[in-house]
């Protein structure tokens, strides 16, 4: 039960306005799933342009900026896993790719309300289900050196 | 009230005419800029009716209807802090009115507050009992929020169906109270009352779904995963598929390596996600066979 005063008191104030995108958006549910497959550095681009396409130019940055800083995590990750000689490189590679994972997800949140606005305007969104299988079949058919530096592996390592 | 009757028999362009016309003669009148947003809202020119309505609210800023429609204008125009904030002044000035409560509540569930959209509309039929949209998304949004209170669906339910008796949903909760209390014959005339109206309502497929699952065995797996699967919605289903395929891999990394049952256990998850993404198609083939009315 809501109390008479919680009932009245605004609880949008932080929920953005819908902004109508200029080209269709990407689903925001294929970015953790980007992340996953491609690192973090991919969906921080394609975040990127989910927020050029809307003109939220400061999201676009964070986009990038959490791209980016997955990555570098990522990166630094392998490289301590190197000094340490640790042996079981799948095991290394499952902990990178939770890192990716999870900032995949806080894109995802930064970006839903965006793109439910563009949809609430009628806007164009790519749709769901074929993004993913091609993303499936990037990660599937892109050379594994490419993939594991996209993972933050970096090359010779 | 010549620009209503005209709204209302649907010539809007000469209704923008005369409400244009009247703004011109009287420039101070609230009630001209008001018809003329009202019109501009049915052509589709919310900028246009959010600007018409600012005059109004600035003029009389103590008058609930002003910001009521003030509201919506913003609601259309995506700006969903804003409609919040000028249905709440409305609210605040007319808090006996259940179209602003609903119109709140529409707002909310749009932006994912549910459990205060429900409570509103609560509210709303506590003032208009008589009020078919309330009804209408009280009982989606009790269906969403409290799964278990069906009694209380059913009354409304069977409130609604007597109010709108063209309303799928209606038919297909009330389907679904019958199916709990096990009065399988009328709950499956419900559901196909509900596809006849609408062939595509979701909650009378999941009510036939429910149904086929009662009576054989076999199916229950399938269509339990497929029910299941829908009503976590795509972000649980991809969440899910991930959290296995984290599972799978940390097994084939960790514990099978080269082992040949690490193909198979790649083989059987890529099976299962595959299900995953085709459960609702599948579950919609079954119930076909089952009722080949549907």
């Amino acid at each position: 039960m809501i109390s008479e005063g919680d009932l009245l008191r605004p609880s949008l104030r932080r929920y953005p306005d819908a902004r109508r995108a200029a080209a269709p958006q990407i689903d925001p549910l294929l970015l953790p799933y980007a992340a996953l497959m491609l690192g973090s550095a991919v969906a921080g681009v394609l975040a990127f342009y989910n927020a050029i396409v809307i003109r939220r130019f400061g999201n676009a940055l964070l986009a990038l900026l959490l791209g980016a800083a997955g990555w570098i995590c990522c990166v630094l990750m392998v490289a301590a896993a190197n000094d340490a000689r640790v042996e079981n490189v799948g095991f290394v590679l499952l902990g990178v790719r939770v890192v990716h994972f999870v900032i995949g997800g806080i894109l995802f949140f930064l970006q839903r309300p965006h793109v439910h606005g563009n949809v609430f305007l009628r806007g164009d969104v790519a749709p769901t289900r074929a993004s993913y299988f091609a993303a499936l079949a990037i990660a599937w058919f892109l050379p594994i050196r490419i993939v594991l530096v996209l993972l933050g592996v970096p090359p010779g390592r | 009230m010549r620009v209503s009757h005209l709204l209302a028999v649907g010539q809007t362009e000469r209704a923008r005419e005369i409400a244009s016309d009247a703004i011109a003669s009287e420039p101070n009148d609230p009630m001209s800029y008001f018809s003329l947003a009202r019109v501009l809202l049915a052509l589709q020119d919310v900028p246009g009716a959010i600007a018409a309505m600012e005059q109004v609210v600035g003029m009389v800023p103590e008058w609930g209807a002003g910001w009521g429609v003030y509201s919506t204008a913003l609601f259309r125009a995506g700006r969903f802090a804003a409609a919040e904030r000028a249905v709440i002044e409305a609210l605040r000035l007319e808090p006996d009115d259940a179209d602003y409560f609903v119109h709140y509540a529409q707002i909310l569930s749009f932006c994912g507050r549910k459990e205060k959209a429900l409570e509103l509309t609560r509210r709303a039929l506590g003032i208009d009992p008589d009020d078919e949209s309330a009804h209408q998304l009280f009982a989606s949004l009790l269906h969403e929020v409290r799964p278990s209170k069906w009694k209380l669906s059913e009354e409304v339910a069977r409130r609604a169906i007597s109010l709108n008796p063209d309303d799928p949903d209606g038919f297909a909760i009330l389907g679904s109270i019958l199916l709990t209390s096990r009065r399988f014959e009328e709950a499956e005339q419900m559901f196909r009352t509900a596809l006849e109206i609408d062939p595509h309502n979701a909650l009378a497929i999941e009510g036939l779904a429910q149904l086929v699952m009662r009576k054989h065995l076999f199916y229950r797996p399938f269509l339990a995963y497929a029910l299941m699967m829908r009503r976590l919605g795509a972000p649980m289903q991809l969440l899910v598929v991930l959290s296995l395929w984290a599972i799978v891999s940390l097994i084939r990394t960790t514990v099978l390596r080269d082992d040949p049952g690490s193909t198979i256990v790649l083989v059987v998850y890529l099976a299962f996600a595959a299900y995953t993404w085709f459960a609702e198609p599948v579950m919609r083939a079954i119930l076909r066979r089952k009722y080949h009315w549907l």
